[in-house]
């Protein structure tokens, strides 16, 4: 397969619809799964781990999914498309950057599904939805975790559960995220206090792309912390109701700025565009604050000619990976923030040229 | 786990700047080190710069939590951290240090120092939730047979009341297994 196909479409994750999808950009739910009677990945020898991957990506090949599953070995990878494949969120960044050995990846065409093999854990399988989509997401994997035990043996313990490298992923091995925008908290300074409800009933609040990132532009990932004690339904219930809470408090932050404070809004919205349309240097992390506030405009309608997929494609296209990978060649730092804003400027021309 | 440790996971003032430059600082790391917090704020290219990034890994805040957790495990003996697995030949210190376990027999071998851990990650010790088929259907097929077992005393002993409910029981169950 080659990744460069890739490079025009956005994956399901990103299409921008689903439940709740003004504030919910996406639901992911992961497994971590091992064989049994195998050291775990950080300690098996080159063989066992070349055992381990043979097996896993035959498995995969066999599943009887209904979208065909690509496997990709990171070895055929430079260090360019892995940080592509990361940035569509289909690898980690420890599989891009650390692990040595036979490792791979399979996903399908709508890059909802991804399966690692050979990461932290030997199998790191994970299901990506548009929107707010938990129970969908979770019967998805929970299906592919149960065809693929047909095959293999997992590692298994009568009292933990599925046995995984970090004893912080044992029990279900299950990790649940939610990814949401919430730029009204952030403006009317109640973000804060809605993590400290958070960390109370023990989620974890990150960045964008997951453990160790910042968060910026009001992008936060809202995931479960505990996987032993509580089962995948239970777990994903405490993060179901907190999400709703925080909806609630976002939609309400939102409709108070529209009331009180239209006139700030409508200008912080249209200065975010126009800076996104002019300016000639551009960083990723201040793209992202910027489309995050032409996000917010446009799904309260503040703004007319641009759409939340046209966000999420720039979003992800200003990525420095891709954004390389569009110009066509390797660009250090300060090359990077020239193009990301040459880029920035003609597709924003070209959507929204009465604007200019 | 405490308040302190999940406040790692927090997201800081967004307005903190580098402490190498003047930059807005994108990465807020805390090292823990002889129980001593120390936090440092840092921008992209300074931390690229300065190799100041924890490998890049994007399970950096988990291990920091392992880590901060690990190093307040109390009554550490020096002589079983030096015990080592059978299969895979990880001792107990080299977990301590790295934070990762070697192979699934790792849970067993080191069961009683990893129990007290678990509590303290996950409040529990105990899996609640999914199982692999296979070992479903084995236990399963275990509870009928102790059941007949039982059924079977039940009736040597003459206490046919309580044959009766275990025969009940053993039938619901087939019914309900025929249904699936």
């Amino acid at each position: 397969m080659k990744l460069d196909s890739m490079l025009p479409q956005l994956g399901e994750w990103l299409r921008g619809t689903g439940p709740e999808s003004d504030i919910v950009i996406s639901t992911r739910i992961r497994l971590a799964r091992n064989l049994a009677d195998m050291p775990f990945t950080n300690r098996a020898a080159g063989i066992q781990k070349a055992e381990v991957e043979s097996k896993l990506r035959e498995t995969i090949a066999k599943l009887n999914w209904h979208s065909p599953l690509h496997y990709i070995g990171m070895q055929d990878l430079n260090a360019l498309n892995r940080q592509f494949l990361v940035e569509r969120q289909l690898i980690s960044r420890e599989m891009a950057n650390v692990l040595e050995g036979p490792r791979g990846v399979a996903f399908d065409d709508t890059e909802s599904v991804s399966l690692m093999v050979n990461e932290e854990d030997q199998l790191r399988m994970q299901v990506m939805r548009s929107g707010f989509a938990l129970d969908q997401a979770w019967e998805t994997i929970d299906r592919i975790d149960d065809m693929i035990e047909q095959k293999v043996q997992y590692a298994f313990h009568d009292q933990f559960g599925y046995l995984t490298a970090c004893p912080t992923n044992v029990g279900t091995g299950m990790r649940a995220s939610v990814m949401l925008h919430l730029p009204g908290l952030g403006l009317t300074k109640q973000i804060e206090k809605a993590f400290k409800a958070m960390q109370k009933i023990n989620l974890v609040v990150r960045g964008l792309y997951g453990e160790g990132s910042r968060a910026s532009g009001d992008f936060f990932q809202i995931s479960n912390q505990m996987t032993l004690g509580k089962s995948e339904p239970e777990a994903l219930n405490d993060i179901r109701s907190l999400i709703h809470d925080t909806l609630k408090y976002e939609r309400f932050a939102r409709s108070t700025l529209l009331r009180e404070n239209k006139q700030a809004l409508q200008d912080r919205v249209a200065r975010a565009l126009g800076t996104l349309q002019s300016a000639t240097m551009m960083t990723s992390e201040e793209t992202m604050e910027l489309l995050s506030a032409v996000r917010l405009g446009v799904h309260m309608h503040l703004i007319e000619d641009l759409t939340a997929p046209l966000i999420n494609e720039l979003f992800l296209q200003t990525q420095p990976a891709h954004l390389q990978k569009i110009i066509g060649e390797a660009l250090d730092g300060e090359a990077r923030n020239a193009a990301r804003a040459r880029y920035l400027r003609q597709r924003l021309r070209e959507i929204s040229p009465q604007a200019n | 786990m405490s308040k302190e440790s999940l406040s790692k996971f927090g997201v800081r003032p967004l307005a903190m700047k580098c402490q190498f430059c003047s930059n807005p600082a994108t990465m807020h790391l805390t090292t823990i080190i002889n129980r001593k917090k120390r936090e440092t704020h840092v921008c992209d290219a300074c931390a690229e710069e300065r190799n100041i990034l924890p490998g890049k890994s994007s399970e950096m805040p988990i291990n920091a939590l392992l880590q901060f957790v690990l190093g307040s495990n109390p009554g550490i003996e020096k002589e079983s951290d030096e015990t080592a697995c059978p299969e895979c030949g990880l001792k107990y210190a080299q977990f301590r240090s790295e934070g990762r376990l070697g192979c699934p027999h790792d849970y067993e071998v080191f069961k009683e120092r990893l129990e007290p851990l678990l509590l303290k990650i996950h409040r529990s010790q105990n899996h609640v939730g999914k199982v692999p088929a296979s070992l479903h259907s084995a236990r399963q097929a275990q509870e009928m047979q102790n059941f007949r077992n039982q059924l079977l005393e039940a009736v040597t002993r003459e206490n046919y009341e309580e044959a009766a409910r275990l025969r009940d029981l053993i039938r619901s169950k087939e019914q309900l297994d025929e249904t699936r």
